[in-house]
């Protein structure tokens, strides 16, 4: 059975291109017999040709990410839990200053927060406004004289929506924050058309996202400084304190000591042949594919809604990323759905596929307000790179099956 | 049964529900695996220690089985109905001096009841456990509930409450096969199962029942006093909730002879205890009945069955007479025994069938031995009956 994927917010299918560089670099292991060059550290070939590997994956990311890709300095990681741990272990490591962040956060990012306070400080989490996005006068308002660290993220998982991130940079840097500002940028990168050097010249310090959500390998991510003095954009000093980065794992002098470990190879060149795929064409191509997802998604919504009662949860318009559509089918399990979905052949989900056992209830909803009973009915559909019309209506019609056996099993 | 072709299959990672799901993939169904998490550990303090249930171990178990089996699996939330259905009334029927079976309330409001919701959500037809019970046809048109082959693991009695139609709904791979035959079968198939404890205690309690009341409901009682059947007053305890009938232990009272509850009285906090030969009960009363087929219990006159009043006990031979709607007298007509208002009484066919396999044909609710008015107002008190109370 051909099976229809919608849950691309939780790990996107592998991208032809990513499977194209990893098939030459496995045909390159097997050529080169009495050398493997898996080990970017080595100072012998194998190691030369390794290292030969990284850095022209690493061009190629950086060009992917912004217009001048000589600004930026990024640190390969494990994935987007690791670039969260690292955004709060690096700036914040036994302070007892004040933290804002937003209310719906990845649990990576938010139990990092949770964690750093622990031995001291304090958080105010922002909650979202009535459009579902965060607003920067709720930011601006949460922060203090004694905030040493915001973190809000580009665009939420759950629901897409998309905070003003650059906006509530500058706003924050012009009224004299001085603190740190990083954020978890995953569901945005790919999805969004923004520049990385813009944020880091506004005043960001950080940023951090996910390889497979790109369509690279699992197991893969990147945390982006702007290059120079790492940790230190143009707009941040701590008074009394330098706050330079401090890596999360220490060992050898990989990275530049910023990210211990041998580098992931196979995982950075699939994210290279993954964002090159991406960015493929012109920009006006990429913004014609974005809107092709958005119409699609848009169009998806009128339909369901006529088969059911449903309530959108994902903010309209630009203040959403164009594949997500977070929604609640009022009176019917979202368990449900998504097990009768999977058993008629397509994948959705109900919130962060990050549990093990039971579907948790997607925390977005209940941050918009909605009780546990109304959470455990919504529903997310996110669309991968490769959505089709007929996806879709397939999709249509196999919801209203589930809805009229809802209506009769109830 | 080959009328339906896909079946869902509730599965806790134990060996009769493993051996069940892979039984019927063998026999070429599709099986679509359902595990019921009904006890979060991040959630509950109640218990001092591990619960006997749904440890995410549990899961893993049923997840190699799915893997093994190639048919989908999956894990259902259920602790909010859980705790709403089935923990909440048990904790209620103590306070009030009952002894319920919590895990006959699970069969009904949740197991059976949630898997059948689901099938027809899943566009399923019909539903399988690993209980050890079978169901074959009797008639023309209806089906019969039996006793699992393997006597000594039958579970008949937790399932007395299925109606014809869900018995028609309903397999029980296992029922007709011996434990032993039936980890053969797991042993073939290379399934490698971690032995469970395989206890017939109540899932979500370790320790003292008494002491899970308590903590659950947040409340210490008073407690009051433990008195003979003439009334004198022999000691205190410290709440009904953490008495049974029949129960022996914990009273905390000097005598000549062994001392047991006869009688709970939740209102007044009142303990009677006697001696053994006291406990016997001739009769007794059945309420809040079902029953797997048409006309099994008389309408008028009497009709005699065997009855077991406890999971643990063998079937007593009883005479069962018609009382009013959902009443019934129960009369031993055999050997005597104690009985635990709040307890389920299971009735049985008198005689066995070809295949030696004996009817289960429904059962209720156990009721002291009250006789109409005072039945009726006992029932209101202890919120039996009508609210569903076990």
């Amino acid at each position: 059975m051909q099976r229809i994927y919608f849950d691309a917010n939780a790990g996107s299918r592998l991208r032809t291109a990513a499977r194209h560089e990893l098939n030459a670099w496995l045909d390159g292991q097997s050529r080169l017999t009495a050398e493997t060059p898996s080990n970017p550290s080595s100072v012998h070939a194998g190691g030369r040709e390794a290292r030969r590997l990284v850095a022209d994956a690493d061009m190629r990311i950086r060009k992917f990410l912004s217009a001048s890709p000589e600004r930026l300095r990024l640190v390969y990681t494990s994935g987007g839990t690791e670039g969260c741990n690292s955004l709060i272990y690096g700036f914040y490591a036994g302070e007892r200053g004040h933290i804002v962040t937003s209310s719906f956060e990845h649990p990576a990012m938010k139990e990092a927060l949770a964690r750093a306070v622990e031995r001291g400080g304090e958080i105010t989490q922002v909650a979202p406004g009535a459009d579902g996005t965060i607003e920067v006068e709720s930011v601006l308002s949460a922060v203090r004289s004694e905030t040493m660290l915001v973190s809000i993220m580009l665009a939420n998982n759950e629901s897409g929506a998309v905070n003003p991130l650059l906006e509530l940079t500058r706003s924050l840097r012009g009224a004299g924050y001085s603190g740190v500002i990083v954020s978890d940028i995953t569901q945005g990168v790919g999805k969004l058309e923004f520049d990385l050097a813009d944020l880091f010249a506004a005043g960001v310090d950080a940023v951090a996202f996910s390889g497979h959500k790109l369509g690279a390998l699992p197991g893969v991510g990147v945390l982006v400084f702007p290059s120079g003095e790492t940790g230190m954009s143009s707009g941040s000093q701590i008074a009394g304190r330098c706050n330079f980065y401090s890596p999360l794992l220490v060992g050898g002098p990989q990275q530049g000591r910023l990210r211990a470990g041998t580098e992931n190879i196979p995982g950075i060149i699939s994210l290279a042949g993954a964002v090159d795929e991406i960015a493929g064409g012109s920009d006006e191509a990429r913004s014609r594919e974005r809107k092709r997802l958005a119409g699609l998604r848009d169009k998806l919504w009128e339909m369901l809604r006529a088969k059911a009662d449903c309530r959108r949860l994902t903010p309209t318009g630009e203040k959403a990323v164009p594949n997500t559509l977070l929604f609640q089918v009022c009176g019917v399990r979202a368990d449900d759905l998504v097990v009768g979905f999977d058993l008629l052949g397509f994948s959705v989900s109900t919130g962060s596929a990050c549990g093990s056992g039971k579907q948790e209830l997607p925390q977005t909803a209940l941050v918009y307000g909605l009780d546990q009973t109304e959470a455990a009915e919504v529903l997310r559909v996110s669309f991968d790179w490769d959505v089709t019309e007929e996806m879709v209506d397939c999709f249509s019609t196999a919801f209203a099956e589930l809805v009229r056996r809802a209506g009769l099993s109830e | 049964m080959n009328q339906h072709q896909k079946i869902l299959v509730a599965m806790s990672g134990g060996v009769d529900s493993s051996a069940a799901a892979l039984l019927l993939r063998q026999q070429g169904y599709e099986v679509v695996g359902v595990a019921m998490q009904v006890w979060d550990y991040r959630n509950h303090a109640h218990n001092s220690s591990r619960a006997t249930c749904c440890a995410p171990a549990d899961f893993d178990d049923a997840r190699r089985i799915s893997e093994l089996g190639e048919f989908p699996f999956y894990v259902f939330d259920f602790e909010g109905s859980f705790d709403r259905e089935v923990i909440s009334p048990f904790v209620a029927a103590y306070q009030s001096g009952l002894t319920p079976n919590p895990c006959i309330e699970c069969n009904r409001k949740i197991k059976f009841r949630e898997l059948y919701r689901r099938a027809a959500m899943l566009g399923i037809d019909a539903v399988a456990t690993g209980h050890y019970a079978q169901i074959k046809r009797v008639s023309e048109d209806e089906l019969g509930l039996f006793t699992g082959r393997d006597l000594a693991k039958d579970q008949s009695y937790f399932l007395f409450m299925l109606t014809q139609e869900e018995l028609g709904r309903t397999l029980f791979p296992v029922g007709g096969m011996h434990k032993r035959e039936v980890r053969a079968l797991l042993a073939d198939e290379g399934a490698v199962i971690a032995e469970k404890d395989e206890s017939q205690d109540i899932c979500f309690v370790t320790g003292s029942v008494g002491d899970f009341v308590e903590r659950y409901s947040g409340r210490k009682t008073d407690g009051g006093e433990i008195v003979s059947r003439q009334g004198e007053i022999l000691g205190r305890h410290g709440g009904v909730h953490n008495f049974t009938v029949g129960q022996r232990r914990g009273l905390g009272i000097a005598a000549a002879n062994p001392l047991y509850v006869l009688q709970i009285d939740a209102v007044n906090q009142l303990v009677t205890v006697g001696e053994k030969a006291d406990l016997d009960t001739a009769e007794f009363f059945v309420h809040s009945l079902s029953s797997t087929r048409r006309a099994v219990f008389p309408e008028s006159g009497e009709k005699d069955f065997l009855v077991k009043v406890r999971y643990r006990q063998q079937a007593l031979p009883c005479r069962v007479s018609f009382v009013s709607e959902d009443l019934l007298k129960v009369r031993f007509t055999g050997e005597l025994t104690a009985i635990c208002p709040g307890q389920l009484a299971v009735f049985y066919s008198p005689a066995t069938d070809a295949e030696g396999d004996r009817e289960v044909f429904g059962g209720g609710t156990i009721a002291r031995n009250l006789e109409g008015e005072q039945l009726r107002e006992y029932r209101r008190d202890s919120g039996a009956g009508e609210r569903g109370v076990i």
